[in-house]
């Protein structure tokens, strides 16, 4: 198994298994009990979902699990922010993990915006559309105790994360094949001594 | 360039693999159609070894191969060819530079460089020099018109800032992406 999936699974695991310190203080109350409950479920189908996915070579699945979980959750009034962050925390670590890893950086790029896309249908007080707007430069810091406010800006914040990291990776392979692709290319058209090359003379035909 | 064009169909897979929106599609490819842009013309302007006709058909050559990946695949991300434009239009600074009629006249050069500043075409120019494919000399009427545009412009963009700002993806005119 490679390394990079261990600690994803340890992390995953670490998330899973912590308890918020007032739990830990002393007995929980009753909604902090089921608040824990939903919290863990959430955590599970974070769990579940990157260890479908990292064990699929072909690509992964779809991020319905972790996608469809939350909104219901919040829409039901059961997921408030501190464990909606800790779910955000948990995507977040996913993110970094992945590094470069274009395939997995895909899949938890996907996942957040369905994840904001579902939100954002729900009508649970997010403002935004990313079918409209796409990847967002995330507005300034809403004022704390914001709630949805707050929640949306999280995730756009993650999301822009995601994405940037995913085009200045692309960005960075692609530097380093223009230079002999575009200036070092062997172009037999010009080089009168030599045989014509046809792929590239119809290339050269339509530019000219 | 097929390696290129390969690599930009492997991240369109994992794209539509992973459900990414078509927005979020768009704005990624019109950032590297941006990005490749910005990328080849910075080292045209930055390097004298590069300002020939022969590295201009070269760059036409490989914009054409880029510009057919990107129509191809319209309908999925968007009309990102429309970044390419303004490569085709420095690439004809470096193959038309010894073409006087070009560059007759400030409107002349302002019409078949519209996408490039003034001060981006005199760089060209003053880095210009001849080679086997164009052994002619740069006419010195070429030189001075295209010194006298870049005098009376108030536009001075050299370089081109390689990340293409999100918002900016909104201007670009749409094409009929279901063609």
């Amino acid at each position: 198994m490679a390394p990079q999936i261990t600690e994803l699974q340890a992390q995953l695991r670490r998330y899973a298994t912590s308890q918020p310190a007032d739990a830990r203080a002393g007995t929980p109350s009753e909604d902090e009990a089921a608040l824990t409950g939903q919290e863990l479920r959430v955590f599970e189908a974070i769990y579940q979902s990157a260890l479908e996915y990292a064990e699929t070579s072909e690509g992964g699945l779809l991020p319905a699990p972790v996608a469809a979980a939350l909104p219901i959750l919040v829409q039901r009034g059961v997921v408030k922010m501190r464990p909606f962050n800790r779910v955000l925390d948990a995507i977040t670590s996913c993110i970094k993990v992945a590094g470069t890893d274009r395939n997995s950086l895909c899949y938890w790029l996907g996942t957040s915006l369905v994840m904001l896309q579902e939100m954002q249908a729900a009508d649970i007080g997010f403002s935004g559309d990313v079918e409209l707007n796409g990847v967002i430069h995330p507005p300034p810091a809403p004022p704390p105790g914001s709630g949805a406010t707050s929640c949306e800006y999280f995730l756009n914040q993650l999301i822009h994360h995601a994405y940037q990291t995913l085009v200045n990776d692309v960005a960075n392979e692609l530097q380093g094949l223009l230079e002999p692709a575009v200036f070092e290319q062997d172009i037999a058209i010009m080089q009168y001594d030599r045989p014509v090359r046809h792929s590239l003379a119809r290339s050269f035909a339509r530019v000219l | 360039m097929d390696h290129i064009t390969q690599r930009l169909s492997t991240v369109l897979e994992l794209f539509q693999r992973h459900q990414i929106p078509h927005k979020v599609r768009r704005q990624f490819f019109h950032q590297i159609a941006h990005f490749i842009v910005a990328y080849l013309l910075n080292q045209v302007l930055q390097r004298k070894a590069l300002c020939t006709a022969h590295i201009g058909f070269q760059i036409k050559m490989s914009v054409s191969i880029l510009d057919a990946w990107f129509l191809e695949h319209r309908r999925l991300i968007g009309n990102a060819s429309y970044h390419m434009e303004t490569l085709i239009q420095a690439a004809n600074v470096l193959t038309l530079a010894t073409n006087v009629e070009i560059f007759k006249t400030t409107e002349s050069i302002e019409s078949t460089f519209s996408r490039l500043s003034p001060a981006q075409i005199k760089k060209m120019i003053d880095l210009y020099h001849p080679d086997a494919l164009a052994p002619e000399p740069l006419p010195p009427s070429v030189r001075s018109m295209v010194t006298k545009v870049a005098a009376f412009s108030n536009d001075t963009r050299l370089l081109l800032d390689s990340v293409l700002p999100l918002v900016e993806i909104d201007n670009v005119p749409h094409i009929d992406e279901e063609d």
